[in-house]
């Protein structure tokens, strides 16, 4: 039986450490899958994770029960990874460096078609999002990967409406040619396969 | 191929279907770091709360420029007249065994700066050395020996002849390229965790996080996260749980060293307790209390209605304790002699946390307490409990908890405990005072004789669970292995279907 997210809020937010902990199981692997999206680097983005649950336990009196837990989550997790990228842009500037030392790693040569699995494909299309600028790359995540409508993710930004509109329009853009131009993703697009 | 296909075919990869597009870390990482946000999101770091006013924050930007000014004075000045070598600042701290510097005698001290050129030689169990703010080690292994070779702001490098190097490096901080270099070849990061083993077969290279280069035998290649491998050798390994698990355990430890570099702890207690303390201003909470908080020069100041405030410079170092205990004076006379009522209860005296004793009232009673004419004593006693019902005083222990109040909670849930033993909310109480002892107040054998006190008292309660696991914590927390040990078997025995159950597992493991 699912828990009742407001309860389960209340009771973590009243310090009742079995609650604070189910929250956190609940919720980790949608936090993670945003940050990663937004950060692109896997060991960056487990601090972020990590700031976010902080932030997200000492709010949770905040959380009113209107709208889903996750989604009030998520709006913690996009404006956490925000800052982080803001903070950290030194360091992905280090991290750049290295992986264009050693470009056999993660991006090698094309994969055989028949031995990539989904969460390969993904992970590529992850690692391509980064090419997009940080404003762009967070409406499309939003949109694309949580669905969220062009007014949730304005509410959640702090952004117009008709901001978000144009970065989801040109971040959606940017994307198709960066797909269209990396051979792996451009075959599965064109091929259907999955 | 059209806009429309490729947009659904993304879209269609990209919707979230619970599997984060990177990978989650092993399963033990995610488990420690559960643990870790929960004990972050309750820590009361100075950090953590309200941002100073404007104005405060102007004058700490003045006082650190004077402050660089200053230090960049007393380094161009330290420079300039000195003719060796200055250490390089490398604070150590010795986790257990017998660590020797191959140039000194004497065993190396907690504390003691390493300079650049200085080998490390361990005599027996691990050290760990902080080696900058971002960069620590761990050294074990037999006749494990390394040598600080080159370190400055760009580059550190360290040679490892025998033994075994776990290097954290934070890679949010700046930090230099650090090169670990072997008879076999070397290794070559900027920014990870990784493990380098001098075996008689070989050296051994193990990544936990990040990426590091490998350069031995004329070549060069990339080993990441997970992944292992011998250098010179072929191929790649992955890592096996045994040595993911080994890895995560050393993670908690060098966290523990480089977290150490900036913070220290100040332990505070005053006589009376339930003094306010502010720290440059920000509100900490109610004394006795224990708190992480910045390195450096802090102004502390303590009130308590009827007392005289008091102001005090602190200098919290790095990494290390401060203890205060403040001794408050009554700002009137006329508080010499005071009489207490207490509603059937136990009403206890103490002087100068030392308990004198306590005294049990079957109905109303009046007490009087005379206050010791000596200077250095106090009598404190707890405050008067009125007619107050279970429930309320649960309500106000919890809207206590909300404030952060942890000192205050622990009053009430004690005063509803001495109160009200046998009720349902007593018990309830019971588990929440040993929580609160536990993980706030530090006292662990307090917290470790209230769970056993509700383990005796209520064989059914709803909250053994609770209070078993609790125990099982404080006696971990107070090095009884083999009593914590046990208290698991039984543990898992009990409540096999236990959120606990996965804890205890790691635990029990060899």
């Amino acid at each position: 039986m699912a828990e009742d997210p407001l309860a389960l809020a209340r009771a973590a937010a009243e310090g009742d450490a079995t609650a604070q902990k189910r929250v956190v199981l609940r919720l980790l692997p949608r936090v993670r899958t945003t940050v990663q999206y937004i950060v692109g680097q896997a060991n960056d983005a487990e601090d972020l994770v990590q700031e976010s649950f902080i932030e997200i336990l000492r709010s949770l009196g905040s959380y009113s029960g209107v709208g889903s837990l996750e989604g009030w989550a998520d709006r913690i997790a996009a404006r956490t990874s925000m800052r982080g990228l803001k903070k950290r842009r030194w360091y992905h500037r280090r991290v750049q460096e290295v992986d264009e030392l050693w470009p056999g790693l993660g991006e090698g040569a094309p994969m055989p078609v028949d031995e990539l699995q989904r969460a390969a494909l993904r992970k590529r299309l992850a690692v391509a999002l980064q090419k997009l600028s940080d404003k762009h790359r967070v409406a499309v995540v939003l949109r694309l990967v949580h669905e969220y409508r062009v007014a949730e993710i304005a509410e959640m930004l702090g952004t117009p409406i008709d901001t978000v509109r144009d970065r989801l329009r040109v971040g959606r853009a940017r994307l198709r040619k960066i797909v269209r131009k990396d051979p792996v993703l451009k075959e599965w697009v064109e091929a259907g396969w999955s | 191929m059209t806009h429309d296909n490729t947009d659904t075919r993304i879209e269609e990869l990209l919707r979230y279907d619970g599997e984060p597009p990177l990978g989650a870390p092993d399963e033990l990482s995610d488990r420690y770091l559960v643990r870790v946000i929960l004990e972050k999101a309750d820590a009361p770091e100075d950090d953590a709360l309200a941002e100073p006013p404007a104005r405060s924050r102007v004058f700490w930007v003045a006082a650190a420029l004077i402050l660089a000014m200053a230090g960049g004075l007393v380094w161009w000045w330290t420079r300039a007249r000195s003719v060796d070598p200055s250490p390089t600042g490398h604070a150590t701290e010795v986790l257990s065994g017998k660590v020797v510097l191959a140039s000194q005698a004497p065993d190396l001290n907690p504390g003691q700066a390493v300079h650049e050129g200085e080998e490390i030689a361990l005599a027996t169990g691990l050290a760990g050395v902080r080696l900058h703010p971002a960069v620590a080690v761990l050294l074990d292994g037999e006749d494990a020996r390394m040598k600080v070779k080159r370190s400055n702001e760009a580059l550190m490098q360290l040679h490892l002849e025998s033994g075994r190097l776990f290097v954290h490096i934070d890679p949010l901080l700046p930090h230099p390229d650090v090169v670990v270099e072997t008879r076999a070849g070397s290794v070559r990061v900027t920014g990870t965790v990784f493990e380098v083993r001098v075996e008689p077969s070989g050296v051994e290279v193990d990544v936990l996080r990040g990426t590091v280069e490998l350069h031995a035998s004329g070549r060069k290649r990339a080993l990441s996260r997970g992944q292992g491998a011998t250098l010179g050798g072929p191929g790649t390994r992955a890592l096996s749980e045994a040595a993911l698990a080994r890895g995560t355990r050393r993670l908690q430890l060098s966290r523990s060293i480089l977290s150490a570099e900036a913070r220290g702890w100040l332990e505070l207690t005053t006589s009376p307790p339930g003094a306010m303390v502010t720290l440059d201003g920000v509100v900490m909470g109610k004394t006795p209390l224990r708190a992480r908080l910045r390195a450096g020069n802090r102004l502390m100041e303590v009130e308590l209605t009827g007392y005289a405030k008091v102001r005090e410079e602190l200098q919290l170092e790095a990494g290390r304790q401060l203890s205060r205990r403040l001794l408050l004076s009554a700002l009137s006379h006329r508080r010499a002699k005071t009489t207490w009522r207490t509603l059937q209860g136990i009403a206890r005296a103490t002087v100068e946390g030392t308990r004198l004793g306590a005294l049990q009232y079957a109905q109303w009673a009046s007490l009087q307490i005379i206050e010791p004419k000596s200077k250095t004593s106090v009598v404190s006693m707890p405050e008067p409990r009125g007619a107050a019902s279970p429930r309320e005083l649960l309500k106000k222990a919890r809207a206590q908890r909300r404030e952060r109040d942890w000192s205050g909670a622990a009053k009430t849930y004690s005063a509803l405990v001495d109160a009200y033993p046998e009720t349902p909310q007593g018990h309830a109480a019971m588990v929440a005072l040993a929580h609160l002892q536990l993980e706030r107040l530090g006292r662990v054998d307090a917290a470790l004789a209230s769970f056993e006190h509700y383990l005796l008292l209520a064989p059914r309660g709803a909250l053994r669970e609770e209070a078993s696991f609790g125990r099982i914590l404080a006696l971990r927390e107070m090095g009884r292995d083999g009593a914590a040990k046990e208290a698991m078997k039984a543990f898992m025995q009990a409540h096999p279907n236990s959120i606990h159950v996965f804890e205890i597992q790691e635990w029990l493991a060899p």
